[in-house]
């Protein structure tokens, strides 16, 4: 478990200079869709298993995902 | 020290307790249609989003989720070796994330003068008018979330025996969703205009 949340630790600082280092980038819809994909991996990440929702009800998790999933594309369908 | 037996695969006991994830729900929900607002508006005035996001300091906001993030971990540790009965190792990975907490907002405090310095202030344009709400209500959670976790903190130090796993984990999910609210307000202001 300790190990499991060090590794997610350690994939979050990873994907959070990616993000960064991609929107240094020129401004296409890749680099959009990639800025919001990786923030949702983060999002993910966090929820499941720092916040220990992957131990939750189904409903949690789908509710989580679906929230998500809607946020994400209104924002790529409006930008 | 109450550790009760908790069935997470029971709808209404979620890990924080369904309250709390109540309110986490109605948080993000909050954010993110603000978030998709400001998206809107970004269509409106394309050039004024683009050119105030460069006026962002995309290094301190980088570091910033960092400190969220690291923070958010340490958070997760407390709750775990407070269920392993280990007080002294959940209350010194408590400390960190209180401190990771107020280096957040150390950062965020300079990064605020930084910008009225500037004369970039809430009303000087559509951006900044976002960018300032957004924020500003962020940092009140963090705030907020700060004090609870202190709360936690003393209670633990005092009688670590009388606190109870559902407060740690009502105060972790707090913390947690403050983390959330992070990642979806960072890119957004941050990267993506």
């Amino acid at each position: 478990m300790h190990k499991t949340r060090s590794i997610v630790l350690a994939l979050l600082i990873g994907l959070t200079l990616l993000s960064a280092m991609v929107s240094n980038g020129a401004k296409t819809y890749t680099t959009l869709g990639l800025i919001i994909g990786l923030a949702v991996l983060k999002f993910i990440g966090v929820s499941f298993h720092f916040m220990e929702l992957k131990r939750a009800n189904v409903f949690w998790k789908g509710s989580i995902l679906m929230l998500l999933a809607l946020f994400s594309t209104a924002l790529i369908i409006i930008i | 020290m109450e550790l009760t037996k908790i069935d997470y695969k029971n709808i209404y006991y979620p890990p924080g307790g369904i309250l709390m994830w109540i309110i986490i729900f109605l948080e993000l929900l909050t954010f993110g249609m603000a978030l998709c607002v400001m998206a809107f508006y970004s269509k409106e005035e394309p050039e004024v989003f683009h050119n105030s996001r460069l006026l962002l300091n995309t290094t301190i906001g980088t570091l910033n989720t960092l400190l969220l993030i690291v923070s958010g971990y340490f958070m997760a540790q407390s709750v775990a070796s407070f269920k392993q009965r280990n007080i002294e190792k959940s209350k010194l990975f408590l400390k960190l994330t209180i401190f990771g907490g107020l280096l957040f907002l150390a950062l965020k405090g300079f990064e605020y003068y930084d910008k009225i310095e500037a004369g970039l202030s809430i009303g000087y344009n559509t951006f900044f008018s976002f960018y300032w709400m957004l924020t500003a209500f962020h940092v009140i959670h963090v705030l907020v979330g700060l004090v609870i976790l202190w709360s936690i903190f003393r209670t633990l130090k005092k009688d670590a025996y009388k606190t109870k796993i559902e407060d740690v984990e009502a105060s972790a999910a707090f913390w947690h969703m403050c983390d959330l609210i992070w990642l979806l307000l960072f890119p957004v202001i941050y990267l993506l205009f």
